[in-house]
């Protein structure tokens, strides 16, 4: 398994740098247009499809895959592979994204210590480090959690159509697939307002810096048990593969 | 194939894969060590379906495909098997036709991912061979004209003391000079050690002359012939017969197992032993046989008994 990730890094060695410059380059754009630095901690958000999709395509360019199969590796050595290749790449980005906002806060902080009349709207009230640090830390680690999970339940469901047909030919199911899981978020959700339940009842959970940092973990937690899930499904199939 | 008491390298006995439009049928075939077997055909007969059934990138219908007396198809077999199968690839180089890496990694990045897979792999070798065939370590990979890429692939094939190679067309494309330095190359690796042997799957039969031991051919994914490649160039010929000479050859019968072709002006008569065919004909016209006109004649040819009915009519 080792050799399928060292073998994916050195494919991904040559775009890393456009890589993560796209995602913190999308990232500064929701982060102004919300005010908030911490939307950086999920850039992974955009590093996840970015990486599958470029690692993919490699697979089919001038027929890599099948010459990878060839070499010393088996299939399950390439899945495991390119599922811890492509988590080591969330978690990576995940931390590029938190030490990036750091950076911007503290940057502010400073700003706006040398400069009491400096008028940043949101980001002033959000960014003094000495006195709101606890909401700090509230807002990276549930932007964070949100970027890591969301981009695990993604993967974990993308993964397996790639693995099964190819990138050119898997990312044809995709669109269906968010469609249809969309359509069940919405009777979900359609179910739980005419149950009677009120979402607005689980605001007062969320005051509790603890209860906002035990749910980020939570979930995180159930998106890598889907994302290890997914793995399965991949082995399964990539085994029945003809390449 | 000779029996030489060792087990194959490769093998693939009664092989079968079923597309929709082609059938691989029942396909016998295998590399004994210390020698180079030559796999023509023409295209679609079924060469890289073979090569791919061997490597376990495609699940055989039926008989067998074996690389050192393994399967390479992983479908179902437990997780050590699967690492066995990986572990016979570290001695086996194979070369597809065409470059096989992403057009954007680098050539140095190659030297990157190759070590990764092979826990044999030398580096420096890899340099030797990149210093040798002029690669400059800072090109991608799309950037590599079709012959630098070959020997870029075949580079990788060498570089990790790999004891069989399966090469498919990897001379395509090529120009002479590099064609004839990379079958110096193979001659080398076949001198370097015992035991070793080469598959090379190729459209250009003349590099098969100078390098192989058998010939094997497809045609619509069936085994045309296996021979040795000196019972082609030693021992057969080609007859350039007039008609009324063809007559006289189908007079005279006993040459079972020719084949012939009508052309326009003569009728060319491959002859499995030629020496026999010029003491009973010397006033005939022979050519020695080699690996294309061979295939050709086998391939398009009609065989001779077909001849004799019509003839005596």
């Amino acid at each position: 398994m080792f050799s399928m990730i060292k073998c994916d890094l050195a494919c991904l060695r040559g775009v890393a740098r456009s890589l993560a410059g796209t995602a913190l380059f999308v990232a500064a754009i929701f982060a102004l247009a919300m005010g908030a630095s911490s939307v950086l901690c999920a850039a992974t958000i955009v590093i996840a499809p970015s990486v599958v999709s470029r690692l993919m395509a490699y697979d089919e360019q001038n027929n890599w895959q099948a010459f990878r199969q060839a070499l010393p590796l088996s299939r399950g050595q390439v899945v495991c592979g390119r599922y811890v290749t492509v988590a080591l790449c969330v978690f990576a980005s995940l931390l590029v994204g938190v030490a990036v906002a750091l950076l911007i806060d503290l940057g502010i902080s400073v700003a706006i210590s040398i400069h009491p009349d400096l008028q940043l709207n949101s980001w002033s009230e959000l960014l003094d480090l000495s006195l709101r640090l606890r909401d700090l830390v509230e807002l990276f680690v549930a932007c964070g959690a949100a970027g890591v999970a969301v981009s695990f339940f993604g993967l974990a469901l993308t993964l397996p159509f790639m693995f099964r047909f190819g990138f050119t030919k898997g990312v044809r199911y995709i669109p269906l697939v968010f469609v249809a899981l969309s359509l069940l978020v919405f009777l979900g959700m359609e179910g739980i307002s005419s149950s009677g339940f009120d979402p607005a009842g689980l605001a007062p959970l969320l005051e509790n810096s603890a209860t906002i940092i035990g749910i980020s973990l939570v979930v995180v937690l159930i998106s890598l048990v889907a994302y290890g899930l997914s793995c399965l499904i991949s082995l399964r199939l990539y085994k029945t593969r003809e390449l | 194939m000779t029996d030489t008491g060792c087990a194959p390298l490769l093998e693939a006995s009664g092989l079968t894969k079923t597309y929709s439009d082609f059938k691989l049928d029942g396909v016998n075939l295998a590399v004994e060590p210390g020698s180079v077997v030559g796999l023509v055909g023409t295209n679609g007969a079924g060469k890289t379906t073979l090569i791919k059934s061997l490597l376990g990138l495609v699940r055989p219908d039926g008989g067998q495909a074996k690389l050192f007396g393994r399967s390479m198809w992983e479908d179902g077999s437990p997780r050590a098997a699967a690492q066995e199968a990986a572990q016979v690839k570290e001695r086996v180089g194979v070369v597809f036709d065409g470059v096989s890496f992403p057009g954007e990694l680098r050539v140095r990045d190659v030297a990157r991912v190759m070590p990764a897979a092979y826990r044999t792999w030398d580096t420096a070798l890899f340099g030797c061979y990149l210093e040798r065939f002029g690669l400059d370590g800072r090109k991608r990979v799309k950037e590599l004209s079709r012959g630098m890429g070959m020997k870029l692939m075949l580079a990788c094939a060498l570089s990790h003391g790999a004891d069989l190679l399966i090469l498919d067309e990897a001379t395509a494309g090529l120009d002479p000079m590099a064609r004839e330095e990379i079958l110096g190359i193979l001659r080398d690796f076949m001198a370097g050690a015992e035991g070793r042997g080469i598959l090379l799957a190729t459209h250009i039969t003349s590099d098969l002359e100078h390098i192989a031991d058998y010939v094997v051919c497809l045609d619509a994914g069936k085994l045309a012939f296996s021979l040795e490649k000196d019972a082609i160039s030693d021992m057969a010929g080609i007859a350039r017969c007039r008609a009324s000479e063809f007559e006289q050859v189908l007079d005279a019968g006993g040459f079972e197992g020719a084949r012939f072709v009508r052309n326009s002006l003569n009728i060319d008569v491959l002859v499995p032993d030629r020496r026999a065919f010029a003491r009973a004909f010397p006033h005939i016209a022979l050519d020695k046989a080699d690996i294309e006109s061979y295939m050709s004649l086998t391939l398009k040819g009609e065989p001779i008994e077909s001849a004799y009915g019509s003839a005596r009519h």
